[in-house]
C-alpha cells in the first residue's frame, strides 16, 4: 500500500480542484498531444486575468487548481470555483466539469471526507435521495469498489437518515468517490460544448450578418477546432450604426467560444448603389451575395484564411435555393463551409438561443441583404442569369473598391463575471 | 455645419438658464421633502410651490397634480389605478387607434386582466370617426382615453365633441387624455376640456428627464401605482424630487408664456421646410394635414425608407426620427399611419421632423436641400 493511503490518525486535509474532462480528442492517435496542448492554451488564455493556476493534464482528464505555491489547499471559495468554470466550460474540446475535493489517506480518511462533504450539500434541510458510485484505478487499496461504495453509502445513511434516502434510479444526486494516487469526491458533472480545441483546425472567414444563422454557423465551424475572422458589409445610411454595432455584439458573443475573432467591415454602400442602378431588381439579391463573395474571397486569399463559412440553410429564403447556391459558390476559389444546409430553422434557432446569440440577432435593425430585395426575387437563377445581370458592372472596380474600405476590428470576449466595457 | 435638431418631439434639450437652475436647486435643495427639520421643509415648499405653478400653467387646482417619473407612469396610473379604484363603473376601456405606446401596452395588460378593451378607427385624416366612438360607448364604459396630440402626425383629436358625447352616454365615465405632446405646444386649460385625468411629461417642454404628471379631477377615485412612505397624499410613494418638479415647472410656465410666438413661428418654419422642398423639386406626400399642430410635421419620401433618410441626414448633423423614437426600435410601419390608411411602402418611407423655436429658417433650407441629396442619391 502507497505511504499516502497509511491511515492517519490526525484529520487530513483536502484541496479543492476542477477536473475537467475532454471527450473526441482522447479518440486522437499519434497527434492526440497536440489537440491536448491546444485546449489547455486555450483554458489558459481564458484566465489570465483571473491569476495563476496549474493546469495538469493526465490520461483523458484535465486537473485545474490555483497555483499550489499560493494556493496550497485549492480554490478558496465558490464564487472562484464558478468564476473558472464560467470561463472554462466554453472552451471547445472540453466535455464537462466537476468541483473535486482531492485529499490523502485511506478508507477512514475517505469516509470522514464523504461526511463532511455530504453534510455541506445538506446544510438547507432538504430530503435528498442519493447513491454513491466509486471507482477504484489505485489497484492495492485494499477494498475493491463495490465495497467502497457500500461503506460509504451505509455511513452517510446512518449519519444523515432524517434527510437521505437511497434511491439507485435518477438519486437527487451521485456521490462520486474515485481512488488514485489520492482521493476524490464529487457530485455535480457541469456539461460543456465539446468539440475540438480552437486552433486544431485551420483559420476561415465568416460572412456574418446580423440575422439568427451566421452566428450559429460561426459557432458550429469554432467548434471544429477553426479559428474564426468575420466579415460584415455595412451599407450606411440604408443600414443604420445600431446595425453594426449588432454585429459586434453577436461577433463578440461567438468570441466566447471562438476566442479572439478579427472583424472586418467591408463599407458596402456605394457598391450596393452601383448593383441597384445597374441590375435587375429580381436579381439584386444574388449579385449582390456574389459580389460579398468575391470580396470576400478576396480578402481571405490575401489574409491566409483557407475556407469561407455562410450560414446558408438550403431553400430557406429565394437566394438559398440550390440554384442560388451554385450561382454563388462559383465565385469562390475556396471551400465555402455551410453548416446549417440542412438544419431546420428551428434547430438552428434552438442552438442560437442556446449559446446566447438569438436574442442579440432578433434586434430589429435593417441588414444590408434586406434593403433591396424585390417584391418577387429570381429563385433560380441560372449561372447565365447571374452572368447576365451582372455585364454592365465594372467588377474587377467593384470589387477592389469594397477591398480597400474595409476597417478591421479586435473582438474579445465579454465574460459575464467581468464587464469590460461601459462609462460607469 | 452646426447641429440641427429636429427631432424635439422625441426629447428637448433643457435651455441654459433650466440647467443652472437646475443645478443650483441640486445644491441648495437636497434635503428629503418628508424630513421635518428646516431643510427638509424648505424642500417640501419647493416641491408645493413647483406644484402650484403647475397648477397656475395647467387651468387647475394645485392638489389636483400628482408629480411621477415621467409621461408613461402617469398614463400606466391614469388607467390601471382609475379602473382599479371604480370597479362598479364597468369593466370596458374605450381607445383609439393609434395611440402611443405606454397607453397600447397598459391597455394590453389592462386586457390581460379581465378588461374589454374598444378601439375606435381614426380617419384618413388622423381624427376620431365620432359615430364609431359614440357607438363604442356603453353603460359598462369605466373610461375613455385618447392621445391628444399625436407624437408621429401632429393630429390633434376634437376634444370638445369626444367629451360631449362621453357627457350624453357615459358621464360616469372618465376621461384620461394624454398631453404628453400637447403640454406646452397648445393651449391647455384643464378644467375647461371638461376631462378627469391629463398626463404629461415634461422633458418635452424643456425640462430634464425623470419627472412628469398626472392631473386627477378633484373628486375622481384612484389608486397608486407605486406603494411607499405616503406621499403625495398617499397617492404616489418615493421621496419627491424637488428640483426636477422646480425645473418642470419654470419650464411650463416659460412654454405657455411664450406659446403664442413659438406657435407662429413653428408655422412658418413649417411652412417654410415645405416651400424648400417644393423650390427644390423634391416629391413628397404630406402625412401630417394641414390642421395638424406645427411643430410635427411627418412626411414620406416614397422610394426612399426612412431609416435610410434618417441616417444619411445624420451624416450632415442633422436629426430626425421615423416614427415615435419609442417606437422606432420596433419592427414594420408605424401604427398610427397603419390605422391613417396610409399605404404600407408609403408609410415606410416616412420621418417625423418635430421643430421648436430654437429652430431658424436657415435650419430649414438646410435641412430641405439634405433631403433633397439624399434623395437624389439613395432614392429608388
Amino acid at each position: 500500500m502507497p505511504e499516502q493511503h497509511a491511515a492517519t490518525p490526525s484529520a487530513p486535509t483536502r484541496e479543492k480542484i476542477l477536473l475537467v474532462r475532454l471527450g473526441e480528442i482522447t479518440l486522437k492517435g499519434m497527434n492526440r498531444h497536440k489537440f491536448e496542448q491546444q485546449v489547455i492554451r486555450n483554458m489558459k488564455h481564458r484566465l489570465k486575468d483571473l491569476g495563476h493556476f496549474s493546469i495538469l493534464q493526465s490520461h483523458s482528464r484535465i486537473w485545474l487548481e490555483p497555483d499550489p505555491a499560493t494556493s496550497p489547499e485549492g480554490f478558496s471559495d465558490d464564487d472562484q470555483v464558478d468564476q473558472v468554470i464560467n470561463r472554462i466550460k466554453d472552451v471547445f474540446g472540453v466535455v464537462s466539469i466537476s468541483p473535486v475535493w482531492r485529499f490523502s489517506g485511506g478508507i477512514e480518511a475517505i469516509e470522514t471526507m464523504a461526511v463532511d462533504y455530504v453534510g455541506q450539500l445538506l446544510s438547507d434541510g432538504r430530503k435528498r435521495t442519493f447513491k454513491v458510485e466509486s471507482r477504484r484505478g489505485l489497484k492495492s487499496f485494499p477494498f475493491q469498489s463495490p465495497e467502497i461504495s457500500e461503506r460509504i453509502g451505509g455511513l452517510l445513511f446512518e449519519r444523515f437518515s432524517s434527510q437521505l434516502t437511497v434511491q439507485v434510479k435518477n438519486p437527487d444526486f451521485i456521490l462520486y468517490v474515485e481512488v488514485r494516487e489520492k482521493n476524490y469526491l464529487y457530485s455535480s458533472i457541469i456539461k460543456a460544448h465539446r468539440g475540438l480545441p480552437v486552433g486544431t483546425s485551420g483559420h476561415g472567414l465568416l460572412l456574418l450578418s446580423g440575422g439568427i444563422d451566421s452566428p450559429v454557423a460561426g459557432y458550429l465551424m469554432a467548434s471544429r477546432g477553426m479559428m474564426l475572422d468575420a466579415m460584415y458589409f455595412h451599407a450606411y445610411p440604408f443600414t443604420s450604426d445600431q446595425a453594426r454595432e449588432k454585429v459586434v455584439e453577436l461577433a463578440r458573443l461567438i468570441a466566447r467560444y471562438a476566442g479572439r475573432i478579427r472583424l472586418h467591415v467591408v463599407n458596402f454602400t456605394e457598391i450596393q448603389i452601383t448593383l441597384r442602378d445597374f441590375c435587375p431588381p429580381e436579381m439584386m439579391t444574388i449579385v449582390m451575395r456574389r459580389m460579398m463573395m468575391r470580396i470576400a474571397d478576396r480578402f481571405a486569399g490575401q489574409n491566409q484564411l483557407k475556407a469561407l463559412i455562410t450560414g446558408e440553410s438550403l431553400g430557406q429564403v429565394a437566394s438559398q435555393t440550390l440554384e442560388a447556391l451554385v450561382t454563388t459558390d462559383q465565385i469562390s476559389t475556396r471551400p465555402v463551409f455551410r453548416p446549417l444546409i440542412g438544419l431546420d430553422k428551428d434547430d438552428t434557432v434552438s442552438i442560437a438561443r442556446r449559446i446566447g446569440t438569438f436574442e442579440t440577432s432578433i434586434l430589429p435593425y435593417e441588414d444590408c441583404c434586406t434593403v433591396f430585395v424585390a417584391k418577387h426575387p429570381k429563385t433560380h437563377p441560372s449561372l447565365a442569369d447571374a452572368l447576365e445581370a451582372e455585364k454592365d458592372l465594372d467588377i474587377e472596380a467593384l470589387v477592389t473598391q469594397g477591398l480597400a474600405a474595409i476597417e478591421t476590428e479586435i473582438i474579445t470576449p465579454r465574460y459575464d463575471d467581468c464587464p469590460q466595457d461601459g462609462a460607469l | 455645419m452646426a447641429l440641427i435638431y429636429l427631432d424635439h418631439s422625441a426629447t428637448t434639450w433643457p435651455s441654459e438658464a433650466t440647467i443652472a437652475d437646475y443645478a443650483r436647486d441640486l445644491h441648495q435643495v437636497a434635503a428629503n421633502p418628508a424630513s421635518l427639520h428646516r431643510l427638509g421643509q424648505q424642500a417640501a415648499r419647493l416641491v408645493q410651490d413647483s406644484k402650484a405653478s403647475l397648477a397656475r400653467s395647467l387651468g387647475c387646482q394645485t392638489s389636483e397634480v400628482i408629480l411621477t417619473s415621467g409621461g408613461s407612469e402617469s398614463i400606466n396610473m391614469g388607467l390601471k389605478g382609475t379602473v382599479a379604484a371604480n370597479p362598479k363603473r364597468g369593466r370596458t376601456i374605450v381607445t383609439l387607434a393609434g395611440e402611443h405606446a405606454a397607453t397600447r401596452e397598459t391597455l394590453s395588460y389592462l386586457h390581460r386582466q379581465g378588461y374589454i378593451i374598444r378601439t375606435v378607427a381614426i380617419q384618413s385624416n388622423g381624427q376620431v370617426d365620432l359615430g364609431q366612438l359614440e357607438a363604442a360607448i356603453d353603460e359598462d364604459t369605466v373610461m375613455l382615453t385618447l392621445l391628444l396630440v399625436n407624437n408621429e402626425t401632429g393630429v390633434v383629436q376634437p376634444l370638445d365633441e369626444i367629451v360631449s358625447i362621453r357627457n350624453r352616454k357615459r358621464p360616469r365615465a372618465a376621461i384620461h387624455v394624454d398631453g404628453v405632446q400637447a403640454c406646452g405646444k397648445i393651449p391647455v386649460h384643464f378644467d375647461q376640456m371638461g376631462i378627469e385625468l391629463f398626463s404629461g411629461s415634461g422633458h418635452k417642454f424643456g425640462a430634464p428627464k425623470g419627472i412628469g404628471f398626472l392631473l386627477v379631477k378633484k373628486g375622481l377615485s384612484i389608486q397608486p401605482l407605486i406603494h411607499g412612505g405616503g406621499q403625495q397624499s398617499g397617492l404616489r410613494g418615493g421621496t419627491e424630487n424637488a428640483p426636477l418638479a422646480a425645473s418642470m415647472a419654470r419650464s411650463l410656465k416659460c412654454s405657455v408664456a411664450t406659446l403664442d410666438s413659438r406657435l407662429l413661428q413653428c408655422h412658418a418654419l413649417r411652412d417654410r421646410l415645405l416651400s424648400e422642398l417644393q423650390s427644390l423639386g423634391v416629391s413628397y406626400v404630406q402625412i401630417s394635414p394641414g390642421a395638424a399642430v406645427p411643430h410635427i410635421l411627418n412626411l414620406a419620401f416614397p422610394g426612399l425608407r426612412g431609416e435610410t433618410l434618417q441616417h444619411a441626414l445624420e451624416e450632415d448633423d442633422i436629426y430626425v426620427s421615423t416614427g415615435s423614437a419609442c417606437s422606432s426600435h420596433k419592427k414594420g410601419p408605424s401604427e398610427v399611419l397603419r390605422a391613417m390608411g396610409i399605404p404600407v411602402p408609403t408609410a415606410e418611407c416616412s420621418i417625423r421632423i418635430s421643430l421648436s423655436d430654437s429652430n431658424t429658417e436657415a435650419d430649414m433650407v438646410l435641412a430641405a436641400q439634405s433631403i433633397a441629396q439624399a434623395c437624389q442619391k439613395y432614392r429608388r
